[in-house]
């Protein structure tokens, strides 16, 4: 799977999990479209990630850097895969 | 052995626990451990250092801990002096821990190195003591205490905590209960759910917040030991239950959906587990049925309030057909359910919920007219709409309180507009809570704003003056908020 393909599924799972309609591009800040901005709703999008992953994550190793963007997270997931 | 000093006060279970299991362990945070003989002794040891730094009957003192031995250490050393105490969340930000402060007229802060900083930006002379972390004033590795004493002169009737509701007005109020309240809570909750001393609790759920305050003041009264975890994390939750052979684990809705979606924790069966408690919000009957399917026990469902304490616990042996229900109420507490001209309603008929209890306040303080609309005849009048079937079990249908609930934490939508209007840009908000898929609330934002705004200009305003859970993750922008002739915003036109 190369990072184009992680991205794609990131943003489909966004739209899909979270009912967000809007466009958002890799760069995009996450926050703006209402992901991450406290734990509840950081450790959803983190359990939602290992569905669509098939991985574990442990949340405590999340900060909003990872969380930041689609291209971030991407970044974090290709280093866990 | 019959105490010498004051049963009235809720100290006095330590008392007892000093005298009769001074050996058991009373507290584990990670690798410190505690038996109720050194509880008692670090507890006379931080009630000398509050009396040595002026500290006295009837001050109030701010516990901004997190989960931690201090923090209960704090309670009680506070509590003995015949002061009171006004635990904080550690979560909140500098705004909401100025606004406790000031409301409850604080003395001085008990708090971590961690939290320091938050603290210091109050800009106020109030007293602030690290007992946790670098450069403590007190702390529990220097105590030298080989003495435990009780407060003597102290009345049921004292207050011994403030708790905080919130509501809609923009303002959370404040609860106090007394030390008789507190006792009574004790009692009556561990009587009903006949926890006893070999049990072993866990406390991830927030120990400043009134569920498991009282959670943690039961488990104390049985002399059982309490396991602290500072925040959710599931590999932390699971390696705790496992390692430590946790019996009770109190949590959130949102915890147990998690845990019975969280892969590596289905490999376990958490054979030691006799009770899982769900509160702070509705626990939808497919979570706790897919938490059964993992883990071989269904949830309970626990209801309370700042107001009253436990109100009441689903017990029940055949718990499967009676999921959604919160249960019977506790030990000496009464539930009605009355209709809007405050007639008592038959079974299965639905209404707001009325308790009276002992362990309940009786008004909010300082605000005489806020209290006469839901104390009335020694009853407290909840918000909470519900039924009781033939069997006495108690289902929660909806609420008549505006408030948004996530994850068991309340946030009051008044508050959130109030913050956001600060904005120089925004002129005018509406908060509402809204549902994600998963079934959980979350608050959602309007703004009309006075030039072009981002949603991330919103959140990053917001992030320094409230605590992350009460900023929305949802913001629209739109034109015009809808308002009633006399102002009121219309918040079902919002969609």
């Amino acid at each position: 799977m190369n990072i184009d393909d992680i991205k794609k599924r990131i943003r489909l799972l966004i739209y899909d999990k979270f009912e967000i309609k809007d466009d958002i591009g890799d760069s995009d800040i996450l926050i703006d479209f209402g992901l991450g901005v406290d734990s509840v709703s950081s450790l959803e999008f983190v359990v939602a990630l290992e569905k669509e992953f098939a991985m574990e994550i442990d949340e405590s190793e999340i900060t909003p850097d990872i969380l930041q963007d689609i291209n971030s997270v991407a970044k974090y997931l290709i280093a866990k895969l | 052995m019959q105490s010498p000093y004051s049963l009235n006060m809720i100290n006095s279970i330590l008392y007892e626990n000093f005298e009769n299991k001074k050996n058991r362990t009373a507290i584990v945070e990670g690798n410190y451990s505690a038996t109720y003989s050194e509880l008692c002794l670090l507890v006379n040891s931080l009630s000398g250092y509050l009396k040595n730094a002026g500290i006295k009957k009837g001050d109030k003192i701010c516990l901004y801990l997190p989960n931690s031995a201090e923090f209960v250490i704090g309670f009680f050393a506070v509590t003995n002096i015949g002061a009171i105490c006004v635990p904080i969340s550690a979560k909140y930000k500098s705004g909401e821990l100025r606004h406790y402060v000031s409301y409850s007229g604080a003395k001085l802060i008990l708090t971590t190195s961690d939290l320091l900083e938050v603290a210091k930006d109050l800009n106020s002379d109030i007293q602030t003591v690290v007992v946790k972390g670098g450069g403590a004033g007190w702390e529990i590795g220097n105590n030298k205490e080989e003495k435990f004493e009780l407060n003597d002169n102290t009345s049921q009737t004292d207050k011994a905590i403030y708790l905080f509701s919130t509501g809609s007005t923009g303002v959370p109020k404040c609860v106090a209960r007394s030390h008789a309240n507190l006792l009574a809570l004790a009692e009556n909750h561990t009587s009903t759910v006949g926890w006893d001393i070999n049990d072993k609790i866990l406390f991830v759920i927030p120990v400043s917040h009134t569920y498991a305050f009282g959670n943690l003041i039961s488990s104390l009264k049985i002399g059982a030991a309490v396991y602290m975890l500072e925040d959710f994390n599931r590999k932390r939750v699971v390696k705790s239950i496992l390692e430590n052979n946790i019996s009770i684990f109190p949590a959130v809705p949102f915890m147990l959906d998690v845990l019975s979606r969280y892969t590596p924790a289905k490999a376990f069966n958490f054979k030691n587990l006799k009770h899982v408690i769900s509160a702070g919000a509705h626990l939808n009957e497919s979570v706790a049925k897919e938490f059964n399917n993992c883990f071989g026990l269904f949830p309970r469902q626990l209801y309370g309030s700042s107001e009253t304490g436990v109100i009441s616990i689903n017990m029940a042996e055949k718990i499967h057909d009676k999921l959604s229900s919160v249960g019977r109420p506790v030990k000496n507490v009464e539930v009605k359910i009355v209709d809007e001209n405050n007639n008592s309603l038959k079974t299965n008929e639905t209404g707001e919920i009325i308790v009276k209890s002992p362990s309940m306040t009786d008004r909010y303080e300082n605000l005489p007219e806020e209290s006469s609309k839901v104390f009335k005849d020694g009853y407290y009048y909840t918000g909470d709409l519900g039924r009781i079937n033939q069997d006495g079990y108690i289902y929660i249908t909806g609420r008549k309180k505006l408030f948004i609930n996530i994850s068991g934490q309340k946030v009051d939508p008044g508050e959130v507009e109030n913050v956001i209007l600060l904005n120089e840009f925004v002129s005018d908000v509406a908060v509402v809570g809204r549902k994600n898929s998963s079934g959980t609330e979350y608050v959602a934002a309007y703004i009309v704003s006075k030039k072009e705004l981002k949603v991330s200009d919103i959140v990053k305003f917001c992030r320094d003056k409230i605590s992350d859970i009460k900023i929305p993750t949802s913001i629209k922008f739109i034109d015009e908020i809808p308002r009633s002739p006399t102002g009121k915003i219309l918040r079902e036109k919002l969609d």
